[in-house]
């Protein structure tokens, strides 16, 4: 792996190739436009929502779509665009955080499962196993069972889900760099073991692991909005676009905008990180093959 | 093989027993009282003292976990507090419904995804191919309950087609396969569009290797070498993608059956959660595990059984 | 020319790749007589593959012919239908792959397989099954029936090869071409493989186009012998011409480099210096002129053109002008 890294002629940097890219890439071009406007969603939401989203206005109610309300008022006459607008602020907070953390103690415990004893891999292997053998929503509703609906036990369920997958992936890529000659030798040189992680095994790992946890927000963020959906997830009055498409499923046949426009920010989010995703790491694949 | 066949089944039998476990510790590491944690506050006192009695939630730890694996390996899974009735009685019930509308689900993305996934590989760039590969990107990543809503939205709310409610009257088949329709479609969606871009990367790869060439050296028909002589090896990643896509299956399972109002699992497990009835979620909860972790050993049995390359090596 | 099988005449193919063209086979000319097998020589990279590929229709799709004509079996292969080049494949004209271990699909039986390739026989299954076990037991392989149920996975790379070999013979072919079919053995089965074909020749009377890089193989069994340079025929002729009196200074060299023809115990093996030429631009040059001991100043300037030295053997260098016989 070393070796092929040395013959590698120097390859144009990473921004100029994605640039590249996204000029022949009419796909990556739309979703890089669509994550785009959910993240500036995100980030301005107070200054950009044209009506307070929390607050009641019952004279108002289950107005359907017009000029003033664009995607119409709910049963308590909120607005809904606000509240979508807003809600991109739930999803991407949680989905980043979640999949940070979930990352972080990923990346230990494999590297632990990697570096470690073999006892000690086999163990997290069994126990990676496992908790990956509950279908995720089914996960969550245990937990929540268990602890009670709230923002905290949603994160708590997306991290436990998320960990073991990126748990394996660092113990894959740890191994197959723990054997190569040039961490062997460097060993013989009398490296300690934490030098030989933090130096020569790390910094391998988290690139391509960034990479492929960016690609699991999509996903994370479903599972928010399906947790909340179910009513596990955020408990009202907070806009998660989930608590909106359930709140307009109640009323699909007095309000069917709403579950419409419960739904579409969902649909851009997915299709816009997918899309991105998709050709990043079309773009970068042989390095993750490698890696991974 | 059999050998092979026990080493797999012995790893999943293991997933189980961990799962359980840790099943079992989560309700012992959470803090209060383990009969108000698993059937939530609106319980009554009497309820709480029954469960308790039956779990034997006063005991030495160690022996209420042999307490636990115990019943379960007799195939009980405890009483509904609520209802009276056994776990394992709801279960059964329940899961039938699930197992069908997986089935019908999965059976028509496969019966439009590999034929669609085959065509793409074949016909290379072709407006199909394009097309194909841009809608599978996006009907995998939409969530399936965004799918379920609107189409209920659409057909039956709108257009009134379809019924929304339920899995339609016992014993009258055709009314139950009316009240499939939609559900399947909202839970097949995203593997029609994954199923073909997984079949029609394999059958590249099938079709560029050695033995394709020698069966086109023989004068062999087109339609054949790829019927029965690429498909044969392109389809068989797609077993093992379908044994560790299960959980996912059961998941949007889970959504679909809630939104459609479909008795199974899911709709069963949703129903507990909501009014923290835990010995219900935990029958429902063990037996998806189950169901998952058995689907693994049986797609590599199956695998081996079909390739005479893995059989060889056994 | 009724008493070819095969006749290639001024052939030139062209592969389109990414990097550009390149140019792997150029103004070839090969006769395959009835009966009779021809050996077709060179190093890797020098066209022998896409020959056969090109006498069987299955070039990559990347592949252009660009010049010449093929008449194969009395029929101009390059403007035959694909339908009616379908029909031959199999039946008047069979290949053996170089790579034993790939060339069966893995995932059919053998019995499948070669019950697969009769597909066009009106007989029966039973005939078509007794037929197989027949080729089976022909190419020395014992209690053929019960191997027929048997997978590719659970035979050994020579048991493989022994098996294209029978899938090949079960239509009896006019033509056969062997791409390299000894490469993958190793030298007991070589021998062995090699021993029956020489006995197929005698009791199929068709002939057979043997691919090889190996001089001895190819002393051993064939009649003609066709040398390739780098998509070129630089010399053909009768098999004891071209290893008692070569002509060509590349066939010279690739004679004297031979291991089985190193009598002396020698410190060093003899080599041909340099490397085989990129195909990408072709010089107009003589295309061995680089690497050639005995280069002229004409060599670098003209391309030779075939020059006939004795009854079917002719040659393609600067040398040689002017000694016909």
């Amino acid at each position: 792996m070393q070796l092929s890294e040395a013959v590698l002629p120097a390859a144009p940097g990473a921004l100029t190739l994605f640039r590249r890219r996204l000029a022949r890439d009419p796909l990556a071009m739309l979703g890089l436009t669509l994550v785009a406007i959910v993240v500036f969603c995100g980030i301005f939401a107070p200054w950009i929502v044209p009506y307070d989203p929390f607050k009641l206005s019952i004279p108002d109610k289950l107005q359907p779509p017009s000029l003033t309300h664009w995607f119409g008022t709910d049963n308590l006459g909120r607005d809904i665009f606000s509240r979508i607008i807003m809600g991109s602020r739930i999803a991407l907070s949680v989905g980043i955080s979640t999949i940070g953390i979930a990352l972080c103690i990923g990346i230990s415990l494999g590297l632990i499962a990697g570096y470690g004893p073999r006892w000690l891999d086999n163990f997290l292997m069994l126990l990676f196993d496992s908790v990956y053998s509950f279908p995720t929503v089914i996960m969550g509703l245990t937990v929540a069972t268990l602890l009670g609906a709230s923002v905290t036990t949603l994160m708590f369920v997306v991290i436990l889900v998320q960990t073991p997958a990126y748990a394996r992936l660092t113990r894959t890529a740890t191994l197959s760099l723990k054997n190569s000659e040039y961490v062997q030798a460097i060993r013989s040189l009398g490296a300690s073991p934490f030098r030989i992680i933090a130096v020569h095994i790390l910094p391998n790992v988290v690139g391509p692991l960034l990479i492929i946890a960016s690609m699991d927000i999509p996903s994370v963020v479903a599972l928010e909005a399906g947790l909340t959906y179910l009513g596990m997830g955020i408990p009202p009055p907070a806009p998660s676009w989930g608590r909106i498409l359930q709140e307009g499923y109640n009323l699909i046949r007095e309000a069917p905008w709403m579950v419409v426009a419960g739904g579409i920010p969902l649909i851009i989010t997915t299709l816009g990180f997918t899309f991105l995703g998709e050709s990043l790491r079309d773009m970068l694949d042989p390095r993750l093959r490698r890696i991974v | 093989m059999l050998l092979y066949a026990l080493q797999r089944t012995g790893l999943a039998i293991l997933i189980c027993i961990t799962s359980m476990v840790m099943l079992f510790s989560a309700l012992k590491l959470i803090p209060g009282d383990p009969a108000t944690i698993m059937l939530g506050a609106r319980a009554s006192a009497e309820m709480k003292a029954r469960i308790t009695e039956e779990l034997g939630l006063n005991d030495p730890i160690p022996v209420q976990l042999a307490t636990f694996f115990g019943r379960i390996l007799q195939g009980n899974l405890g009483t509904d507090m609520w209802s009276q009735r056994p776990v394992t009685q709801i279960v059964l019930d329940n899961l039938p419904y699930t197992l069908v509308l997986i089935a019908a689900g999965l059976g028509w993305a496969a019966l439009i995804g590999i034929p669609l996934g085959c065509y793409s590989a074949i016909r290379r760039n072709s407006f199909i191919d394009k097309f194909t590969a841009v809608i599978s990107v996006g009907t995998i990543s939409i969530p399936s309950f965004v799918v379920a809503i609107y189409l209920i939205l659409f057909f039956a709310i709108e257009l009134g087609w379809l019924p929304v409610i339920g899995a339609g009257e016992r014993g009258d088949y055709l009314d139950q396969a009316v009240h499939l329709i939609m559900p399947a479609f909202a839970l097949g969606l995203g593997w029609v569009g994954y199923l073909s871009r997984i079949v029609r990367a394999s059958m590249l790869e099938v079709m560029g290797e050695n033995h394709i060439r020698t069966a086109r050296a023989f004068g062999l028909p087109e339609y054949r070498i790829v019927k029965s002589y690429a498909l044969r090896i392109a389809i068989l990643p797609t077993i093992t993608l379908l044994a560790v896509a299960i959980g996912g299956l059961l998941s949007s399972a889970v959504f679909v059956e809630a939104i459609f109002a479909r008795p199974g699992i899911g709709k069963l497990i949703v129903d507990a959660a909501n009014m923290r009835n835990f010995p219900v979620v935990q029958g429902g909860v063990l037996t998806t595990v189950a169901l998952f972790a058995l689907a693994m050993p049986i797609s590599d049995i199956l695998i081996a059984w079909l390739d005479p390359r893995v059989r060889a090596t056994l | 020319m009724s008493g070819n099988v095969a006749a290639i005449r001024d052939l030139s193919i062209r592969f389109d790749t990414q990097q550009g063209p390149v140019y792997p086979l150029r103004n070839v000319d090969v006769d395959v007589p009835r009966g009779q097998i021809v050996g077709i020589v060179g190093e890797s990279g020098s066209g022998k593959s896409t020959l056969a590929l090109a006498l069987m229709r299955l070039l990559p799709g990347n592949a252009v012919v660009t010049g010449g004509e093929v008449e194969l079996l009395g029929k101009d292969l390059l403007k035959l239908p694909a339908e009616e080049m379908r029909g031959l494949r199999g039946t008047r004209l069979a290949m053996i792959f170089q790579d034993p271990m790939t060339s069966l699909n893995p995932v059919r039986s053998i019995g499948q397989q070669m019950l697969d390739i009769q597909y066009r026989s009106p007989a029966s299954r039973a005939e078509k099954i007794a037929k197989a076990a027949d080729a089976l037991k022909r190419v020395g392989i014992p209690d053929a029936r019960e191997q027929l149920k048997r997978y590719p996975a659970e035979f050994s790379g020579g048991m493989r090869q022994r098996i294209c070999i029978a899938m090949s013979l079960l239509q009896k072919p006019e033509l056969l071409i062997a791409d390299e079919i000894t490469t993958a053995l190793d030298v007991t089965l070589e021998a062995q493989v090699l021993h029956l074909l020489r006995e197929l020749r005698a009791e199929l009377k068709g002939s057979i186009l043997f691919i090889s890089h190996n001089l001895g193989a190819v002393a051993e069994i064939c009649d003609r012998v066709v040398v390739l340079y780098a998509g070129e025929v630089v010399e053909q002729g009768p098999v004891f011409e071209i290893f008692d009196r070569p002509q060509h200074p590349y066939t010279r060299a690739l004679v004297e480099c031979d291991p089985a023809r190193i009598e002396t115990t020698t410190r060093e093996l003899p080599v041909i210096p340099g490397d085989v030429p990129n195909l990408r631009s072709i010089p107009r040059s003589c295309i061995f002129a680089a690497r050639c001991a005995e280069v002229m100043e004409v060599c670098r300037r003209d391309r030779p053109p075939p020059t006939v030295i004795g009854k079917g053997h002719s040659a393609r260098c600067h040398l040689l002008e002017g000694v016909e016989s």
